[in-house]
């Protein structure tokens, strides 16, 4: 079973905090347990299922209130016999990432230098922010995120943004002077996309090399299976292709890459003009 | 009058039976929803372009399609949940930084509720598949340790890794809601069973039946797909590389392979062979450097330590003997009845009909089995004998066979008494905890239950034509509220009753794997009581021969659990025995002395399957065995 080391389990009871709170649901600490009352609406969109529902599966909180207790540490699942493991892996944190991945794929953002005077009405420069998911798969699987930044009228990346969001508070409100984009969402991605590739090419491939050699042993074996097999009867190259193809799902390594989220961020000229 | 759920019955105006509907008590239960794991849209991605000279790289196209979709839609979302997401999206990233078992951490809260323990022997086999064998396994575990449980794990781990989302499960037909049940209950993951083409494509976790696939259309359909992972259960069956199962089990695209079999090997050598170049060709090199390196005689292996160490790459095997598995203890009672004057009266009458019948029409098959059925029917109540007489009457139009069948009818609806279905219900006082009953007939179904509702008994009715959410929903009302549950169905469609330990056999099925079946429902890895077993039969009927064959000769009660599949196997099947048995009846009608000498012979020819079956298994066990 996975118990999540001391820092992880922080990291996972603050985004529980959060996600629960910003769903409006009652969250309270109980011990070493985080108690959550979730009113049926709530407990639908934490479940994934529509709400309000079908008859024939009637929720049934009490007194139309589900309470969830919630540890972090396997040691702490004791403590209540309806206490639910969240860690990674658990079928509860699953759920809650899911829904907030759900509601906070897209965003308009506004950086708001502290300290300069910045009003809606000054003119904003447009970027977009995007986040991958590279899934490196091979042998094993590896994830990472990358987030790229492009900006929306040279059409260039812009890692400076990147620290300065780091370091600026942002909201969301809206602003009414945007200096008009001069090249599309989609160029934009693809822009993204190239700069990603840059990225992974700058990174240690080691994990690749790995599942090749590992790829190779197994096609050894299929080839060395094959090759006799096809002098007595030709109809088994199309086998012996599909047996090479079959142990290259498994092992061959590729890098599969998600954009998960991505956000217009509106930065004041005035700032914009110091990235470059 | 009319019943409800389909038994059309005429019900005799006697106190026996009531004059209205049979009143069914179905308590008030709401229900707590299922979240069930929901696998990934299926994505397309762009051509692979090369990043280094190592490994290439391709772009999810599904998933910014759907950005730029809520872009044109200005599906904006607040600043809180944007910056929530993107911590949601590191945190994913923990999972794939933990190498032990998601699935234990993921299926906790629903095992505890399902009283499911993952044994460390499934644990390690779990971890052992996917990081050594690279997903692609013999799970060849001994009967009874649980083999489908560690295949669902392996599944459903990598589906939480992102590694697997489109699953073929090909199985015999009868395990089909086996394992559809298994999937839901304990694993949260809902699979279609395979009913039209369309759903080979459509379902992204699809049980089917391997006879079925393995034809036209569907072998067309499934060899144009590619799986993530294909699971075959009791593969066995592909030991043979010119069958048809074989090739088209060879011709199905897939990343994943785990083939299931308690009997990798059972004659020869080659058998083992066969199997594992279709998990992983080449393992054991080409057939002719097989036979030169492994084969000193086809039953006898040479350099068994080397052969033993190329199948442990590929193959898991626990033994019970090395497992901490132990299933709780089986007690098990006869129940013996005595007919009252008037049951006896029509049993007697209704087997020298039969007696009659047989001499008449002779053994063609379907004559016998329905007036065997009608004696059985009696054993179990005057009312089912009712039904299946008033149903005969109406296909006979020979005046004096419809004669006969008609005072016999007249006998039935007028029997006031039903001694067994009395004894039951003294039983069920008697236990004091939830039972399950089962019966063979639906009009006995119905009539026990308006019998333990008299008493004051909460029951539920279990049979085929329920749909499985409704068989969900039975299952937890009996758990909740229901003293007694009446099953016509033994193998309950892979659904557990472990929270019960009391199965009474009101009637005795003649096959004994529905046997096995029904005992089964509570009799499994996880039961943590010990759980009690009656078996009802009539004194001086049949049922008491079936019973004597049963349990004192082939004392199929107290069998390894397990075992009597294959021994069962070894007869030919199931079904043969079943049938078997109709025919010595009918062959023996009548004279009880000869019936009881060919049950004795059957029983004869079981033990000597049992032999074969102990034997094979210690073979296998030299041969597997590291």
């Amino acid at each position: 079973m996975v118990n999540a080391t001391p820092i992880e389990r922080n990291q996972l009871k603050q985004f529980t905090v959060n996600y629960f709170t910003l769903l409006g649901a009652a969250v309270t600490e109980q011990g070493d347990l985080l108690r959550v009352e979730l009113l049926p609406d709530q407990l639908a969109e934490l479940e994934g299922r529509a709400w309000p529902q079908s008859s024939y599966w009637l929720n049934q909180p009490e007194e139309g209130i589900t309470v969830l207790y919630l540890a972090f540490d396997a040691a702490n699942v004791s403590q209540h016999e309806q206490a639910e493991l969240v860690a990674p892996g658990s079928h509860r944190l699953e759920q809650m990432l899911t829904s907030a991945r759900k509601h906070g794929q897209l965003a308009i953002l506004r950086l708001v230098p502290p300290g300069t005077p910045c009003s809606r009405h000054q003119p904003h420069h447009p970027y977009l922010l995007f986040v991958f998911r590279i899934a490196l798969e091979g042998q094993r699987k590896t994830e990472q995120l990358c987030t790229i930044c492009i900006d929306m009228l040279s059409g260039e990346p812009c890692p400076q943004l990147l620290q300065h969001i780091k370091q600026t508070p942002l909201v969301d409100k809206a602003v009414k002077n945007v200096l008009p984009r001069q090249i599309s969402f989609q160029t934009s991605w693809q822009t993204a996309c190239a700069e990603v590739l840059r990225q992974l090419e700058r990174q240690d491939d080691g994990w690749a090399r790995e599942s090749l050699l590992a790829l190779a042993q197994e096609r050894r074996l299929v080839d060395l299976f094959y090759t006799e097999q096809a002098q007595k009867d030709a109809g088994r190259a199309t086998e012996w292709q599909e047996r090479v193809a079959e142990a290259e799902r498994r092992v061959r390594p590729r890098a599969l890459i998600r954009t998960v989220q991505c956000a217009l961020v509106l930065t004041p000229e005035s700032i914009a003009s110091t990235l470059n | 009058m009319v019943l409800e759920n389909d038994v059309d019955v005429v019900i005799p105006d006697k106190n026996l039976i009531p004059l209205r509907t049979f009143p069914i008590t179905v308590p008030i239960l709401t229900f707590q929803f299922d979240s069930l794991y929901q696998p990934p849209p299926e994505e397309e991605f762009t051509p692979e372009v090369p990043v280094t000279e190592h490994f290439g790289a391709a772009f999810s196209r599904s998933s910014v399609m759907e950005i730029l979709e809520r872009i044109s839609q200005r599906r904006w979302a607040p600043l809180d949940w944007y910056l929530l997401a993107h911590q949601a999206e590191q945190l994913s990233l923990l999972t794939s930084r933990h190498e032990s078992l998601l699935v234990l951490t993921n299926l906790q809260n629903r095992w505890k509720k399902a009283g499911v323990v993952a044994y460390p022997h499934q644990i390690a086999a779990t971890e052992q598949v996917i990081k050594e064998m690279n997903g692609c396994a013999i799970l060849a575990d001994e009967v009874g340790l649980g083999k489908t449980i560690e295949a669902c794990m392996i599944m459903k781990e990598y589906m939480l890794r992102g590694m697997v989302s489109r699953v073929l499960i090909l199985t015999p037909a009868g395990l089909c809601w086996q394992w559809y049940g298994e999937l839901k209950e304990k694993f949260g993951v809902l699979a279609t069973i395979q009913r039209s083409e369309y759903d080979w494509e459509r379902s992204r976790v699809i049980i089917a039946s391997m006879d079925r696939a393995k034809r036209n259309p569907h072998r067309e359909i499934i060899h144009s797909l590619t799986y993530d992972m294909v699971i075959i259960d009791e593969a066995h069956k592909l030991k043979n590389h010119k069958t048809m199962n074989w090739q088209f089990v060879n011709g199905i695209k897939r990343k994943y392979t785990l083939m299931l079999t308690a009997t990798p090997v059972q004659n020869d050598l080659s058998e083992l062979y066969t199997l594992i170049t279709l998990l992983k060709p080449g393992q054991l090199g080409t057939y002719r450097e097989f036979k030169r390196h492994f084969v000193l005689d086809k039953r006898l292996p040479r350099q068994s330590e080397r052969l033993r160490c190329l199948l442990s790459q590929v193959m898991i095997r626990n033994r019970r003997a090395t497992t901490s598995v132990e299933f709780t203890k089986r007690h098990v009672q006869s129940v013996p009845i005595q007919f009252s004057p008037e049951e006896d009266a029509l049993y007697k009458c209704v087997t020298c009909y039969m007696q009659d019948s047989v001499r008449e029409l002779g053994y063609a098959a379907q004559n016998v089995l329905a007036l065997i059925t009608l004696q059985r029917e009696v054993c179990s109540t005057p009312l089912a004998a009712a039904v299946t007489l008033e149903r005969l009457i109406g296909k006979y139009s020979e005046p004096k066979m419809r004669a006969r069948l008609e005072q016999l009818h007249a006998m039935a609806i007028s029997c006031s008494t039903c001694s067994k279905a009395d004894r039951l219900i003294e039983l069920v006082n008697r236990i004091g905890d939830k039972v399950l009953v089962f019966t063979e007939y639906r009009a006995s179904q119905q009539y026990l239950r308006w019998r333990l509702e008299q008493h004051g008994l909460v029951t539920l009715g279990f049979d085929g034509s329920l749909s499985s959410s409704r068989k969900d929903w039975v299952r937890e009302l009996f758990r909740r509220q229901g003293d007694v549950l009446v099953s016509t169905e033994s193998g309950g469609e892979g659904l557990n009753f472990q929270f019960a330990c009391h199965v009474i056999n009101y009637d005795l099925p003649w096959n004994p794997m529905r046997l096995e079946q029904r005992i089964g429902r509570v009799h499994r890895l996880g039961q943590t009581r010990p759980v009690y077993v009656y078996n009802m039969a009539t004194a001086n009927t049949i049922e008491e021969h079936i019973l004597y064959l049963l349990y004192e000769k082939i004392n199929m009660f107290n069998l390894v659990i397990g075992d009597l599949e294959l021994i069962l196997a070894e007869l030919g099947n199931a079904d043969k025995l079943e049938a078997r048995l109709y025919e010595i009846v009918a062959e023996t009608a009548h004279d009880p002395e000869r019936l009881r000498h060919a049950l004795e012979h059957l029983a004869q020819e079981f033990a000597g399957a049992q032999a074969q079956v102990r034997a094979q298994k210690e073979k296998i066990d030299s041969w597997l065995t590291w």
